[in-house]
């Protein structure tokens, strides 16, 4: 289980997270939830460490994140969507989903993994050779989340998966993410679309300026008053 | 998957390796010979740069010190303790490995304009280096290779277009090992780090190990041309192997040929050394400057109409040749 206990980070001089606290269960699924600039983007880049940061513990499955190098953490069964869909651009479908598999030796297991994303993904089996920067917007997340799922991960931390998306994309996409955590992955998400992160995951956090303001089975936090106000506009 | 047959492309490989060796059987004037010799030192060492450069897209402006290096390191030994450049040149190609592992230490956490920025000063700091250290490197002045005696094994022939074959050869070993590489783990890494470095250490990839080996074999080959390059004119000084203008036309031959492929070098410097072979050559010394400007021309032609360079150009013809038979059909 990932564990997180008084996470600050920065970004050069200025303290973006204020020491947060947060676990996440095996076989979870958890959201982050809060308005833009609140620290869910900068809470997932401190997991993976892509930016500077110090707590009193930061573990996976006993594992000491803080003291793992970034590149050596997807090893350990942690895999970081980013945010914005960052693929290779310059990659075919296939050659990027390879690239996310590179941590894997034997050439058997590779196929497996292709052909299970390809499976929750039938848009990219459709087109392997395709280059990534002439996909779709939603084909792009996908291949993002595939390629993630390529290195056999146990965590998986999705940043705002649903960005920019057309409704029937983003609808695809969380079945797809939905048969993804039936598969036993955890799951780590931060959304801006508050509602639909609620529906999809079944505890959350909310995130205002940096601190951890309300946390909560996603039922109660549904019909809580102020998240109803804040956040779902109701 | 482009289903071509393997072996077609590789007996092409084959008879354009086996051509460049062949280049002598054409009788060429001896100063053709001399321009080809020298063109294939600058395939070599600008391959060197296009593994880290290209492939990676970490522009570097100093592997001019990876090529001045090569040049020196062999020299030295040759003129002080009499060692063969064969011995010599792997001598000097570990030492440029060994200069590449501390300058990647310090630079390889900088990007874009800041990485190449420093790498030209550190290679601006080499060349001063080795001005101050006049005893052992002759400083400003240079050290000149006395010509022994016409021999394989000191690697001295009495023309500069006898030392062809040996160039082609090298040309031949760097370019396959430039796309073995292209083609390898390693290749697909480099690329991940070029379209986006966050990306690439998200799927687990070793950046900065990455980087290191691409910038250290690349600094092998480098020196390896940097190396014959002395043999082939006799004189090696801090100007011609460690200037700026080097770097920078290293880079350029790469670019210009297109810098995300193996054979981008080969293109780059065989269209950039003979033409400004011929533009130094004329117009009594206002042409040296004269080429300085066309590379700089031709840098912004090939940024603004093809960053891809050459071979962005030959890849957008295939794609329009196979996109012909539907135009011709279009009104």
């Amino acid at each position: 289980m990932l564990s997180i206990r008084e996470l600050s980070a920065w970004y050069g001089a200025v303290e973006a997270l204020h020491g947060i606290s947060l676990d996440v269960a095996e076989g979870e699924r958890v959201a982050l939830v809060g308005s833009n600039r609140a620290g869910k983007t900068t809470t997932l880049r401190a997991i993976s460490g892509l930016i500077g940061r110090r707590a009193a513990e930061l573990t996976y499955r006993g594992v000491d994140l803080l003291r793992t190098n970034p590149h050596a953490i997807p090893a350990h069964g942690i895999a970081h969507v980013p945010e914005g869909r960052q693929i290779f651009t310059g990659m075919s479908v296939i050659d990027n989903l390879l690239v996310g598999a590179h941590t894997h030796k034997a050439p058997a297991q590779r196929r497996e993994r292709l052909e299970l994303v390809f499976s929750l993904f039938p848009r990219l089996g459709e087109r392997p050779q395709q280059a990534g920067d002439t996909l779709s917007g939603g084909e792009q997340q996908m291949l993002a989340i595939g390629r993630a799922l390529m290195a056999q991960p146990t965590l998986l931390l999705l940043d705002e998966p649903s960005q920019g998306l057309a409704p029937r994309i983003v609808d695809e996409m969380y079945v797809a993410l939905q048969r993804v955590a039936e598969t036993g992955v955890t799951i780590l998400l931060v959304e801006q679309n508050v509602s639909l992160a609620l529906e999809f995951a079944t505890r959350a956090y909310v995130i205002e300026n940096g601190r951890i303001s309300l946390r909560g089975s996603c039922q109660e936090l549904v019909n809580d008053e102020r998240i109803r106000a804040s956040y779902l506009g109701i | 998957m482009r289903t071509e047959a393997p072996w077609g492309r590789r007996t092409l490989l084959a008879i354009g390796a086996l051509a460049l060796l062949c280049v002598p059987l054409l009788h060429l004037s001896d100063y053709t010979m001399r321009v080809a010799t020298m063109t294939c030192v600058y395939v070599v060492a600008a391959a060197g740069w296009t593994l880290i450069g290209g492939y990676a897209n970490q522009i570097t402006l100093g592997q001019a010190t990876m090529f001045g290096i090569g040049a020196y390191v062999s020299t030295m030994l040759f003129v002080h303790f009499h060692v063969s450049p064969w011995i010599g040149g792997p001598l000097g190609a570990m030492a440029a490995a060994l200069a590449a592992a501390v300058i990647g230490l310090l630079v390889f956490r900088l990007w874009g304009a800041y990485f190449a920025l420093v790498t030209l000063a550190l290679a601006e700091m080499v060349r001063i280096l080795v001005e101050y250290a006049q005893p052992i490197t002759g400083g400003p002045q240079g050290i000149s290779v006395p010509f022994v005696r016409n021999s394989l094994w000191l690697l001295q022939f009495p023309e500069a277009k006898d030392y062809y074959e040996i160039a082609a050869l090298l040309v031949i070993l760097a370019l396959a090992l430039a796309r073995a590489v292209q083609s390898s783990p390693l290749g697909y890494r480099l690329r991940a780090i070029r379209d986006d470095e966050v990306a690439a250490k998200l799927a687990g990839i070793n950046v900065f190990r990455t980087k290191m080996i691409a910038f250290m074999l690349g600094a092998v080959l480098t020196a390896l041309a940097g190396t014959l390059y002395a043999q082939i004119t006799g004189f090696v000084d801090p100007d011609s192997v460690l200037s700026i203008t080097l770097s920078v036309q290293l880079a350029l031959y790469a670019i210009i040929g297109g810098a995300q492929v193996w054979w981008g070098p080969l293109a780059g410097a065989a269209l950039l050394v003979p033409l400004g072979q011929a533009m130094t050559g004329s117009g009594s010394g206002a042409g040296a400057g004269l080429a300085k400007i066309v590379y700089g021309l031709l840098l912004v032609a090939i940024v603004v109409i093809q960053p891809l360079g050459i071979a962005g150009f030959v890849k957008s013809l295939q794609r329009r040749k196979r996109a012909a038979p539907s135009e011709a059909i279009a009104p």
